[in-house]
């Protein structure tokens, strides 16, 4: 009886509980924050706008045509160049950084789509299972990665010593900003990008070919156009994640590149709440607007999938001119991506003194004699699991819902979908500050306080986080569903909500796999929310238990960082190969 | 199977909920927000005292400190777990400790909200700290004088390091803010205008001073000298001499020890650790520039809502105390407060003093901090 | 079993109008076609009925019953698409059994016997464990028709089962699906554009164009007495004139080339075609005055060479040999005339073609809508065509 009802409100339910869910950890608390950007000492007003517009700071010669269009216009005809050319300000700076962080992300990404979709090779899968791993890494690991990679002494630079070459300085440079953005953005361009390559049918190939097109051609005029909406979507979150960066900037670049959320955070520093919450308003409003023009062209795109995948090529093989561009890639990949990883690791095992085990050995002592405020390792593996099943468990029927919605066709419909990639495109500051205002300083109703802290707020902030990628994997796949499936399911007999579980999810299981997969790393790498909404040291996860071993010396950070690695890529490759393999994101 | 999930959902749900809390309106807003003992938001409380806080509330009390999290949870430099250990051993009290992840701010936003503050006092208290919550909070106070006539050897203060002359912060710690360098790949530099020259392109790696002291502190070292008038002159030269301006201390010591430069800014007792870790003193060479050494002070603030204002003065005895101040000059690496404390033989050696001490009162940054925060940071980011 | 009344349904999709006022009744136990070409409306009303979209207004009554709001899995509906939709993950048996998870099986059997029963209903018996895509297209079909029956239905709806099989196959299926469904009983709805499948197939046809329903009848009386100008070109070949009364009805045309006129049973009229300087005696529109347009159809197969009262010449353009009978194209003052004609020998050149006004369907009736009658006036010239199906 109770699952009869269950299952005759499902919809109803989850409904509910998203709506509960995202009011209560995302819509409310950004809100709490985001409404200082309007209200001054009781009263609403639109100042701080019009003050971060009209400032060249922020805005550059843009803040000119606001501020005074007239004037903007008359010099405009009298020196059209002069008076266009020159800084964007902060914001144009923000976008140009997050550009070239897109182009670099796109330009690392799609040929590891073409390695990973058209050759065959041992590890293939795994390989493909571990290109989440960037995601699960917080910032601090990058960085530390980053500079025992790139650093004026790393890995790369006594490489080229040893060969002879001249040295490169990345550091504090735009470029090692990028490169950072990209290790974590181009593996999700390839993962995306992989899974529309294997959809491509061959046998449009082999028409195009018969008719007389060349590989190029056909590669042209068949492949790239069933890849660009894959592209693209990889294109758009990248750029919306490294528009919103924040942290690698600050360790790897340094102040002077600041960015929108740099500045934001400097602002939130100083107790300057309503300037805080205008440039995350303008933030997040650049980012929502390029996300629905994407949305849009999204559904103007088929998606065809294919269930007979072309060939591979084995990757071991006569020397061909694509095997050598692929060899050649390879070694691009483990400077980028391998590097930091493994210098890491080596790090992680080296001292003063050559190889030691003492980062690991502190590990263990912290676990043997660690006081209750103070995080121990292994509680944190435990936690950092916990929260992540848990997250897992509660973004999959969440985002599962929102595809669901998106799928059926209303008025306003974009516009939903576009909202529903909100907690992408806010602010991490600003979604910390108002989980602290909103949930853990409690809201009042009905004449008491709650307060929302603990393993459940956690839980539900990374589900939180976490749940756009799985409606970002679902959707099309649902979309591109037959809806007469479901019907005849339902004229059958089954429910709407049983319709779904017997039916659609069995067949988008690859995809649901794939947005499991992201909900698992992002609640994984996730630290922001954690820290804030965390009751103490028993709720602290890995990520958080990095930043407490940092201190003068990274040794004890970069062994907790290796764990976090170990345990979850062991996740992964579980996850995938039990799920039975990702196609999606 | 289905039905499984949705079983476990609900089990498992009920324990998560355990930090969810609800409690009436009137008792959250203005009242004293410590005397819920445990209001789930503070490392130690998770455990109770050995269960039986409830039992014997006649006796022992609990005293509350806020404090930074590195202060509790650093790999090396954490006296945290030492203080608790010997108060709770010498006083008839529970110390817990609860390090919110935004520091100070998290108190000026509950005072700002009206809500209460869970903690009795706050420890690791700067001024700029003090500076920025009163210039945020008005008339609201956060912070309650000292009776200083009640704490035993407050008398042997050392001279200059109590900022605030309403006597709201006592000081527990100090060091002086100092360049540290590699004087294998480097000569140190005299002066702030050495700093200009070609020799040192590219060679100083700095904090920003929204997020740092140290960082800070050079600020307010380059205002002293340049002025108001011309620090950002000197800033933007710094700039074209390709200083390093990176985030947290942290952020900034990483790099240094990785070799990305050979100067950083730090603290002149950076040898202290140094030595502990047996790491080669040439890599952590300490320099004034121009003599001068800004200090740095930080210490503890009694929150104007406590009800145990008595045993917070009792818990600032202890930290002034010449034993706790000794121990925890060693542990925190930083310099003792008073001046009869026992310090390690080799404690003079590593550590260094300047010819002359910046000091930044209260009341000289309040009304100007965040305006030359502000100005600076719009320069250089701009 | 179930009798289906449907009473004025209208679904509107924003501007576009689906169906528009859309009533019929099938009675228990029928096979009640719906046939018209794509976009008629007729799949719509299948998903009305099914539950699947909502109607704008109207009712739809199973056994007289309100059903509106009742959701699609409560109906009690058998629904066998196009496609088939089977579900991919499933077997064969899994499909045909996946109605029975949700409504026990007959009394006294199993739910494994209740499908291997089915299964050996269609002729599948053997094949449960199978993969759908393992299966051909005729066998996919027959298990999407297993399942659809399996839980016992009110009503089973095919919309278009048979139109990506080849036309052997189909015909095939079109007896064994007619077989089973009396067999079964089941009240039945089907959903075709091809007439021939209608006719062959059903107790009632509901001819359907632009969101309504142009006639409802038995294929005989559909097939003879067309309701509609649409209907009369629609199902089956046609030969439409159009032209204007010359007389009032009852009286007898003066150039009447017939002496004949005796022959005529009850009143007559004579209509000058459009375009032609021949006059045609044709049975009498009640409405028709002396100088009223009128339009009428004669069958193919009704048409004779060198016979029949209203005669005229015409030139052959084409013949197609059909087998069972030949079919003829000819030209007649600039329009397509089609003859069928069972003759081995077959007409050359002119000819005189010829029929009775006893063969004549006339199709002035209200439901001949303005707008099309709008249309042919503007055009003028078109007033004879013919339509393959």
């Amino acid at each position: 009886m109770v699952v009869g009802a269950l299952e005759r409100n499902g919809l109803v339910l989850l409904a509910g509980l998203t709506s509960l869910l995202l009011v209560v950890t995302f819509y409310y608390p950004v809100g709490v924050v985001l409404v200082d950007s309007v209200s001054a000492g009781g009263q609403w007003t639109l100042a701080t706008f019009a003050s971060i517009l009209t400032d060249p700071f922020y805005f550059g010669w843009l803040a000119r045509a606001i501020g005074d269009p007239g004037a903007f216009t008359r010099r405009l005809i009298e020196a059209p160049l002069a008076t266009v050319s020159g800084s964007l300000g902060l914001v144009g700076f923000t976008a140009y950084q997050a550009l070239l962080s897109t182009i670099a992300s796109v330009a690392l990404g799609v040929p590891g789509a073409f390695v990973l979709a058209r050759f065959e090779f041992r590890g293939r899968r795994t390989i493909r299972s571990l290109t989440i791993l960037p995601f699960v890494m917080p910032t601090i690991m990058v960085a530390i990665g980053f500079v025992s990679m790139f650093g004026e002494n790393g890995t790369l630079n006594r490489v080229l010593e040893a060969l002879g070459l001249p040295e490169v300085n990345l550091m504090f440079t735009l470029s090692i900003v990028v490169l950072a953005h990209a290790f974590y953005d181009a593996p999700l361009v390839a993962r995306v990008t992989a899974a529309a390559w294997e959809g491509v049918d061959p046998r449009l190939i082999e028409s195009a070919r018969s008719l007389g097109a060349s590989r190029r051609r056909a590669f042209l005029d068949i492949t790239a156009p069933q890849l660009l909406p894959a592209v693209l979507t990889g294109a758009l979150l990248t750029f919306v994640f490294s528009f919103l960066s924040f942290a690698i900037v600050l360790a790897l670049g340094g102040f002077e590149l600041a960015t929108i959320e740099v500045w934001i955070y400097n602002q939130v520093q100083q107790l300057e709440f309503a300037s805080a919450a205008a440039l995350a308003t303008i933030e997040s409003v650049l980012s929502l607007a390029l996300t629905y023009a994407y949305l849009r062209y999204e559904a103007a795109q088929e998606i065809a999938r294919n269930a007979r995948p072309s060939d591979r090529i084995p990757l071991v093989g006569s020397l061909t001119p694509a095997r050598i561009a692929v060899f050649g890639y390879l070694a691009v990949v483990c400077v980028v991506f391998v590097g930091p990883i493994a210098s890491m690791i080596v790090a992680s095992v080296t001292g003063d003194g050559g190889l030691t085990l003492a980062n690991y050995r502190f590990l263990l002592e912290r676990q043997a004699a660690a006081y209750d405020f103070q995080v121990r390792p292994l509680g944190a593996i435990v936690n950092s699991l916990a929260f992540a099943v848990g997250s897992l468990l509660l973004s999959i029927p969440i985002g599962v819902f929102l595809s669901v919605l998106s799928t059926r066709q209303f008025r306003g419909r974009k516009a939903l979908d576009a909202l529903t990639m909100l907690p992408l495109a806010v602010s991490g500051v600003v979604v910390g500050l108002g989980l602290l205002r909103g949930l853990v300083f409690g809201f009042e109703a009905f004449g008491y306080r709650f307060t929302v802290t603990g393993a459940l707020a956690i839980v539900a902030a990374h589900a939180v986080a976490a749940y756009p990628f799985v409606v970002r994997n679902l959707t099309p796949m649902l979309g591109s569903l037959d809806s007469r499936l479901t019907e005849s399911a339902r004229s059958l007999g089954a429910s709407r909500v049983r319709a779904l579980y017997d039916i659609e999810l069995p067949l988008v299981r690859p995809g649901l796999v794939a947005g499991a997969a992201f909900a698992f790393a992002i609640s994984i790498g996730e630290f922001d929310s954690t820290v804030i909404l965390a009751t103490g040291a028993d709720s602290y996860t890995m990520p958080v238990a990095i930043e407490r071993y940092l201190g003068r010396r990274l040794g004890p950070a970069t062994a907790m960082g290796c764990v976090l690695l170990f345990v979850t890529s062991v996740s992964f490759v579980l996850i995938e190969r039990f799920g039975g393999g990702g196609r999606g994101l | 199977m289905r039905r499984r999930v949705f079983l476990s959902g609900v089990t498992g749900g009920a324990a998560l909920l355990a930090g969810c809390q609800a409690e009436p309106v009137e008792s959250g807003g203005n009242g004293s927000g410590t005397s819920g003992g445990d209001d789930g938001s503070t490392g130690t409380a998770a455990n109770g005292s050995n269960g039986t806080t409830v039992g014997d509330s006649g006796g022992e009390q609990t005293l509350r400190v806020a404090t930074y999290p590195s202060y509790l949870d650093a790999p090396s430099v954490s006296p945290g777990g030492w203080v608790k250990e010997q108060f709770e051993s010498t006083h008839d009290a529970t110390l817990e400790w609860f390090a919110p992840e935004s520091g100070i701010n998290y108190f000026v936003q509950r005072r700002q909200q009206n809500l209460g503050i869970e903690a009795d006092a706050y420890l690791g208290l700067t001024v700029d700290n003090l500076v920025r919550a009163d210039a945020a909070l008005g008339d609201t106070k956060l912070f309650a004088p000292s009776n200083t006539e009640e704490i035993a050897n407050y008398g042997a203060l050392k001279e200059g390091l109590s900022f605030d002359t309403g006597n709201r912060v006592i000081p527990t710690e100090t060091s002086y803010i100092s360049l540290v360098y590699n004087e294998n790949r480097i000569e140190a530099p005299e002066t702030l205008d050495d700093l200009l020259k070609p020799a040192y392109e590219g060679a100083l790696i700095t904090e920003d001073p929204t997020q740092s002291e140290t960082g800070l502190g050079f600020l307010l070292q380059t205002i002293e000298n340049e002025g108001e008038d011309g620090y950002l002159e000197y800033w933007e030269a710094l700039q074209e001499n390709n200083v390093r301006i990176l985030g947290s201390w942290s952020d900034a010591y990483a790099a240094y020890s990785n070799g990305e430069a050979p100067i950083v800014m730090s603290y002149a007792t950076d040898q202290v650790f140094a030595a502990r870790g047996d790491e080669d003193m040439s890599e952590h060479q300490v320099a004034f520039l121009n003599n001068q050494g800004v200090a740095y002070v930080a210490g503890i603030g009694t929150f104007a809502d406590s009800e145990r204002a008595g045993l917070v003065d009792q818990f600032t005895e202890f930290m002034l105390s010449p034993r706790v101040q000794s121990k925890v000059a060693v542990l925190n690496v930083a310099f003792p407060v008073v001046t009869n404390a026992n310090l390690p033989e080799n404690f003079d050696e590593l550590t260094y003093t300047p010819q002359e001490t910046i000091s930044y009162g209260y009341d000289r940054l309040r009304g100007n901090l965040s305006g030359w925060l502000d100005a600076w940071s719009r320069q250089v980011s701009g | 079993m179930t009798t289906i009344d449907v009473e004025d349904l209208r679904v509107e999709y924003g501007e576009t109008t689906a169906l528009n006022g859309v009533s019929l009744a099938v009675e228990e136990g029928d096979f009640f076609t719906l046939v018209g070409p794509s976009g008629c409306g007729k799949t719509t009303t299948l998903r009305v009925l099914a539950g699947f979209e909502a109607p704008t207004s109207g009712r739809v009554l199973f056994d007289g019953e309100d059903v509106r709001g009742t959701p699609p899995e409560e109906r009690g509906v058998g629904v066998v698409f196009q496609n088939y939709a089977l579900f991919p993950h499933m077997s064969v048996a899994e499909n045909v059994g996946y109605g029975l998870r949700f409504a026990a099986p007959p009394e006294g059997t199993s739910k494994r016997v209740r499908i291997d029963e089915l299964l050996e209903l269609v002729d599948l018996g053997g094949m449960g464990e199978r993969d759908p895509e393992e299966l051909s297209g005729g066998q996919q079909q027959r298990v999407a028709l297993a399942r659809a029956l399996a839980p016992g239905p009110r009503l089973l709806m095919l919309d278009e089962p048979m139109s990506a099989l080849d036309a052997r196959l189909r015909e095939r299926l079109r007896v064994q699906v007619k077989e089973l469904q009396s067999e079964l009983g089941v009240t039945t709805v089907y959903v075709t554009h091809d007439q021939e499948e209608a006719l062959a197939i059903s107790d009632q046809v509901a001819v359907m164009r632009a969101g309504r329903i142009e006639q409802v009848g038995t294929p005989r009386d559909v097939y003879h007495y067309p309701a509609t100008r649409f209907a009369a070109e629609f199902v089956g070949d046609n030969n439409l004139f159009e032209g204007r009364a010359t007389n009032g009805p009852g009286s007898s045309s003066p150039s009447n080339r017939s002496g004949s006129g005796e022959e005529t049973e009850g009143a007559s009229a004579s209509v000058a075609v459009d375009g032609a300087e021949t006059v045609f005696e044709v049975p009498t529109a009640a409405t028709a005055s002396a100088g009223e347009p009128v339009t009428f159809c004669v069958r193919p197969e009704r048409l004779r060479v060198s016979g029949g009262k209203n005669r005229f010449r015409a030139q052959v353009a084409s013949t197609e040999f059909l087998g069972d009978v030949t079919r003829v194209r000819l030209e007649w003052n600039d329009r397509s005339i089609v003859l069928r004609t069972s003759e081995r020998e077959l007409p050359t050149g002119t000819v005189e073609l010829g029929f009775d006004p006893a063969d004549v369907r006339v199709l002035n009736g209200p439901s001949d809508s303005k707008h099309d009658r709008g249309d042919r006036a503007e055009e003028g010239m078109e007033s004879v065509s013919t339509r393959d199906e």
